[in-house]
């Protein structure tokens, strides 16, 4: 067997990125609900007969690396010798698919030339699937009360459709209509990637596809050793907080991470974590493993698309039955200790290379969720958005202001017009929440602040979990303002929070207000005109401009105060 | 084709009890659960294909009627076009199968040379199929959270065991192991009537089994027939009061029923009862059916073996969607409002026929039920046994003391050296609860009291919804003491409640289970005073209640009734 031309491997690579791609716009031009089509809350990938990744559409980019480990477990619990052409399986047993029961991953076999050689894979949300509370839950103490688990389940059957699977999904389901709508995509994207492949494979031929994989592989891997061989070697640790597990509200959680890194291997250790929660904070191995390699692809190679080969240097360690590893029957539906670990991580490795890494962001995608029952029709309604947060700032620039949140880059908000029109409410304010980001040299970015009025009585869920622990500033500047909720603001009642489930009538508001990043560099240093700019755009307050900052503005002017600036900042 | 005579019918009738009976043994001998074997928490029939009853075996008799409901709808949603033989249909969306999730009705067609002649049709309690509470729930507020719903599907295809369903239902499980077990139980139960009722096809051929079966259903609608005119015609109606929906814990539920005897209908009107419940009290329509036909039986044919026929003079209205008839996604786990649901009927009838009609029984079923992890094993455990109360007094004759309620006439209770073997709990005191029975020239009977110890982590359920409405007496009897449930008794958290939920017992933690008493029948003044004597000397009566309900003055050193002091009380 000669080997392969390097052009021959990019064409194949090319073609295996455009098909994810392509299945990941087949998803959002066929889905019904908004979650998948604007907020894109799924992440999918190509993989060959071995369940490595060659090509990925992250939406949420936490599942995909999860999606591995899923696919995984799935094909070896049904047995890829029992696999068919046109076999499409369900997958919803949150140790193996390695995100809660609502994110449904759907696998299937590829075959080309009477030979398996690959499977797709798509983790998506489900709007429902009888989980005890409708729309989210944010204090279940087992599996069993977060929804119907398919442990690889059949839905199709060497291309035919199991009736009774689809029954099943239906009868278990607060909106069948909607979840069924947004399967039929999840399928059709499958066969979609299914169907490149296999034209892929009949083009170039097994051999020469099977060579490719190995070269697309290989390239992945050494290019990531090569980075990772530019990284200062040590071993450093770092931890961080969520709020509360949903039952005990008291009670914040640890994520302690050591992180070693060497020439040739990456390892993260979890141990020394949170023990296993009560309430639905614990995460699935296969998440923990997915939001670890998130980190360490953003740190070797964030500028290349990821593949398994990326991550052959990384080493995840989470002792089971802890927080970070989740066994049976332990709930799991509140994700969010996998939103915060990827940043516990680059915390640690700031220690041995402070000029690479940047400080923490608003550190939450801060989603709400309204559910209730449409005056005019009598359904289900349920709607939802996740909020831009601010980036943290590193050495040479000031954070991003309000984008999503590096756990879900391919992610989006919900727009005003759509969650209107879909939903009984109102946006009030939507705006960039001043003063949020981190003061410093360069600034965090700032968070953002959006109000909903609610138009009928509802139930609405916030998912919101790190309102205590403040986005960290860097190298000498200074924390951000960590996001919150405020439930009826400017009444008696106004409550300020963070995950919350309750009941709202009409004319309620909810604020939901997310985390600005933290700072770099001594404030004190900011280019006043860069200040300036800040005050003029709202981002930064005049008192902060004083207070933080040290630069006095002259309003009516519109001009800097050098002279009172000077003095100030030498105080 | 000459009519197969009586004879040949009768043959075939009987055949067909006894293969139910069969079924049943078949069942008990193979589940893994006491609930099931011990407590017999199942019914089970067969029926013909057109989905008439014709041979049962009622543990929870409930159940058996609102089976005929479940069977129809799931074959229907199935198509009887697409059965084969060897295929077995589990249902447990409670609308169709009238129970709630955790009551599975596995269903399976009879062949007899490619011909569907017939159906198998077995309703028993899961122990666990995910529902938002370990053990059982009494505030679900919607369908969803009430476990794995399974709309008729196929277990096994053409005799094939369906794996992928297998494992749905395990991983849907916190107690995969019995729940597979007991599920075993059940198919091979399903099966052992299919062969039966093959085998009476081969022997008799099918067109006498047909014609049969005509015969058979046809005497029973007769027998109903022949008994219902000899009821006084009128229409009557009651009412009766369930505690709570467990949600709403302060209002009680009212069951209304107008009933309407003539010569050839009896008519079951629950319009006018509560509306929809938030909490889980509705009751799926077949199951409000169920009840309706339990009665109906009752005054009717108490006497011989149901089947569908005799059921044909009877009809039930109802309002959809209110409490007696549930529509999704409504919650109806806690289904106990079927249980108050045949006395409500007899006391509306009671009205025009008091010499045929006994007072009200303790009126409930009296449910306890210990769950955790045990300590010795590290598996889950999960045990229950309903209680036996006192039945109500009728003219000529005393309430039974201490028996299973109407609703569960085949149920027994899960006995003392069970539960402790099984569950890490001790049962400190069973008995019969005195002076529990409503006073009355007939006595009503009384009611018993079970007191659990618990010795490790663990909670506790009491499955209890008859304690605020007291079970009534008749023609002048004084009404029963109400059952109610007692947790951490002489402690300074002493409560008394019906229904609880309890997640956090520790060991030395004990609940008493107290069953209702009978209601009486006429005035207790009237009683023999040697009878009520001899209640005092088996301390079904205490001598105070002998002196102030019944007005008999017993000496206590000799136990002998004191003849002047009663005559001279009674007078009083």
């Amino acid at each position: 067997m000669s080997g392969l031309d390097p052009i021959t491997t990019e064409v194949i690579h090319n073609f295996l990125l455009s098909a994810a791609r392509e299945m990941e716009r087949n998803l959002m031009r066929t889905s019904y609900s908004t979650v998948i089509y604007e907020v894109r809350d799924f992440g999918l990938g190509i993989y060959d007969k071995h369940c490595r990744m060659l090509s990925e559409a992250p939406g949420l980019a936490v599942f995909t690396r999860g999606n591995d480990y899923g696919l995984k477990k799935t094909v070896e619990f049904v047995g890829a010798d029992n696999m068919e052409p046109g076999d499409l399986l369900l997958t919803s047993y949150p140790y193996w698919s390695s995100a809660h029961p609502l994110d449904v991953l759907a696998v299937a076999p590829i075959f080309a030339l009477g030979e398996l050689v690959g499977y797709t894979a798509i983790k998506q949300h489900w709007l429902d699937l009888g989980q005890k509370d409708a729309g989210y839950i944010l204090d279940s103490v087992d599996v069993f009360q977060e929804g119907l688990l398919m442990p690889g389940l059949k839905l199709y059957k060497a291309g035919v459709l199991d009736q009774e699977i689809e029954n099943l999904l239906r009868f278990n389901t607060r909106l069948p209509d909607r979840i069924i709508g947004d399967l039929n995509a999840q399928v059709s994207a499958s066969r979609t990637g299914e169907r490149r492949v296999t034209g892929l494979v009949e083009r170039f031929g097994l051999e020469i596809f099977n060579e490719a994989v190995e070269a697309i592989l290989d390239h992945g891997e050494r290019i990531t050793r090569a980075r990772l061989a530019a990284l200062p070697n040590g071993t450093w640790e770092a931890e961080d907080w969520a709020d509360d597990d949903g039952i005990d509200h008291d009670t914040m959680l640890k994520l302690h991470v050591k992180v070693t890194v060497t020439d040739d291997e990456f390892i993260v250790d979890w141990s020394g974590s949170h023990p296993a929660t009560p309430g639905p904070m614990n995460l699935p191995i296969g998440l923990t493993e997915g939001v670890s390699a998130l980190a360490f692809k953003g740190v070797t190679t964030p500028d290349t698309p990821a593949n398994s080969g990326n991550y052959r240097p990384l080493t995840v360690i989470a002792p089971p039955g802890e927080m970070m590893h989740a066994i049976p029957p332990a709930p799991t539906f509140t994700v969010w200790a996998a939103l915060l670990a990827p940043e516990v991580i680059l915390k640690a490795l700031s220690q041995g290379m402070p000029e690479r890494i940047p400080a923490c962001s608003g550190g939450d995608v801060f989603s709400v969720v309204g559910v209730g029952v449409l005056p005019e029709t009598g359904e289900v309604w349920l709607e939802g958005s996740n909020e831009a947060v601010g980036f943290g700032a590193f050495a040479g620039s000031d954070g991003e202001d309000a984008i999503m949140h590096l756990s879900e880059p391919g992610c989006r908000n919900n727009p005003v017009e759509v969650v209107e029109s879909k939903a009984p409410w109102i946006i009030e304010t939507y705006h960039m929440r001043q003063d949020s980001g981190g003061p410093g040299k360069f600034r965090g970015g700032v968070g953002v602040r959006r109000s909903y009025r609610f138009l009928q009585p509802a139930t609405t869920l916030t998912l919101v979990k790190k309102t205590k622990s403040a986005p960290w500033g860097m190298a000498g500047g200074h924390d951000a303002d960590a996001g919150h909720v405020v439930v009826w603001p400017g009444t008696d009642r106004e409550e300020r929070t963070g995950a919350i489930h309750y009941p709202v009538d009409a004319g309620d508001v909810l604020q939901n207000n997310s985390g600005g990043g933290g700072g770099w560099g001594n404030p004190l240093e900011r280019d006043p005109q860069r200040v300036l700019e800040d005050v003029a755009n709202g981002l930064v307050s005049l008192d902060s401009a004083r207070r933080d900052y040290g630069v006095v503005i002259n309003v009516d002017a519109g001009r800097i105060d050098e002279a009172a600036t000077a003095a100030l900042r030498e105080g | 084709m000459a009519a197969p005579d009586p004879i040949t019918v009768e043959v075939i009738h009987n055949y067909y009890l006894s293969a139910a009976r069969e079924m049943e043994r078949n069942l008990m001998r193979t589940s893994y659960t006491t609930i099931v074997y011990e407590i017999r928490d199942f019914g089970l029939g067969i029926y013909d294909r057109d989905y008439r009853m014709l041979a049962e075996s009622p543990g929870l008799a409930i159940f058996t009627c609102g089976n005929d409901y479940g069977l129809q709808q799931s074959i229907e949603f199935i198509g009887k076009e697409n059965l084969e033989p060897g295929d077995l249909i589990l249902t447990s969306y409670p609308y169709w199968s009238s129970a709630h999730p955790m009551d599975v009705l596995a269903t399976s067609p009879i062949f007899y040379k490619d011909e569907l002649i017939g159906f198998t049709a077995i309703k028993q309690h899961w122990i666990d199929l995910g529902q938002k509470e370990a053990g059982y729930m009494l505030d679900s507020t919607d369908v969803f959270q009430e476990g794995l719903i399974m709309p008729a599907m196929k277990l096994y295809r053409a005799g094939v065991r369906n794996q992928e369903i297998v494992n749905l239902i395990e991983f849907n499980s916190r107690i995969p192991d019995r729940v597979i077990g007991d599920m075993n139980a059940q198919i091979s139960a399903c099966r052992t009537g299919e062969r039966r009722v093959a085998e009476l096809a081969e022997r008799f051929g099918l067109d006498t089994l047909l014609q049969s079966i005509e015969a058979i259903l046809d005497h029973g609608e007769r027998l109903s027939l022949s008994r219902l005119a000899e009821l006084p015609n009128g229409t009557w109606e009651a009412e009766d009061f369930v505690d709570d929906d467990g949600i709403n814990r302060d209002q009680l539920l009212k069951l209304k029923c107008k009933v309407t005897v003539s010569d050839d209908e009896f008519i079951v009107d629950w319009r006018g009862s509560e509306p929809t419940t938030e909490g889980p009290m509705n009751l799926p329509i077949g199951l409000t059916r169920g009840v309706s036909g339990l009665a109906f039986k009752g005054v009717t044919s108490p006497d011989y073996p149901a089947n569908a026929g005799h059921y044909r003079p009877l009809r039930v209205i109802t309002e959809e969607g209110t409490m007696m008839h549930a529509v999704s996604p409504s919650p109806t786990f806690t289904i106990w409002a079927a249980l108050l649901a045949p006395e409500v009927i007899l006391k509306a009838l009671s009205q025009g026929m008091p010499d045929k009609v006994p007072a009200c029984s303790g009126g409930d079923i009296f449910d306890v039920m210990g769950l955790g992890v045990h300590p010795e094993t590290g598996i889950p455990w999960l045990e229950a046994t309903n209680e036996a109360i006192g039945f109500g007094a009728f003219e000529g004759n005393d309430g039974e003391d201490g028996i299973m309620h109407l609703s569960e006439p085949g149920c027994r209770n899960n006995p003392v050296e069970v539960l402790e073997t099984k569950g890490p709990w001790i049962i400190e005191n069973y008995g019969y609860r005195q002076d529990s029975g409503g006073p009355g020239i007939y006595r009503g009977g009384v009611g018993v009291t079970r007191t659990y110890h618990f010795m490790h982590d663990s909670q506790a359920l009491a499955v209890v919804k008859r304690t605020k409405s007291p079970p009534w007496g008749m023609n002048g009897g004084k009404d029963g003491s109400p059952g109610f449930v007692t947790i951490w008794p002489e402690t300074e958290r002493e409560r008394t409640n019906g229904a609880l939920h309890e997640k956090d017992l520790k060991d030395g933690d004990v609940i008493i289970n107290s069953s209702g008493g009978g209601g009486g029948w006429g005035d207790p003044l009237e009683r023999d005073p040697q009878r009520v004597l001899e209640d005092v000397v088996n301390e079904y009566v205490s001598l105070e209640s002998a002196r102030r309900d019944y007005g008999v003055v017993i000496d206590e050193d000799t136990l002998t009734v004191d003849e002047g002091a009663t005559a001279a009380l009674r007078a009083g």
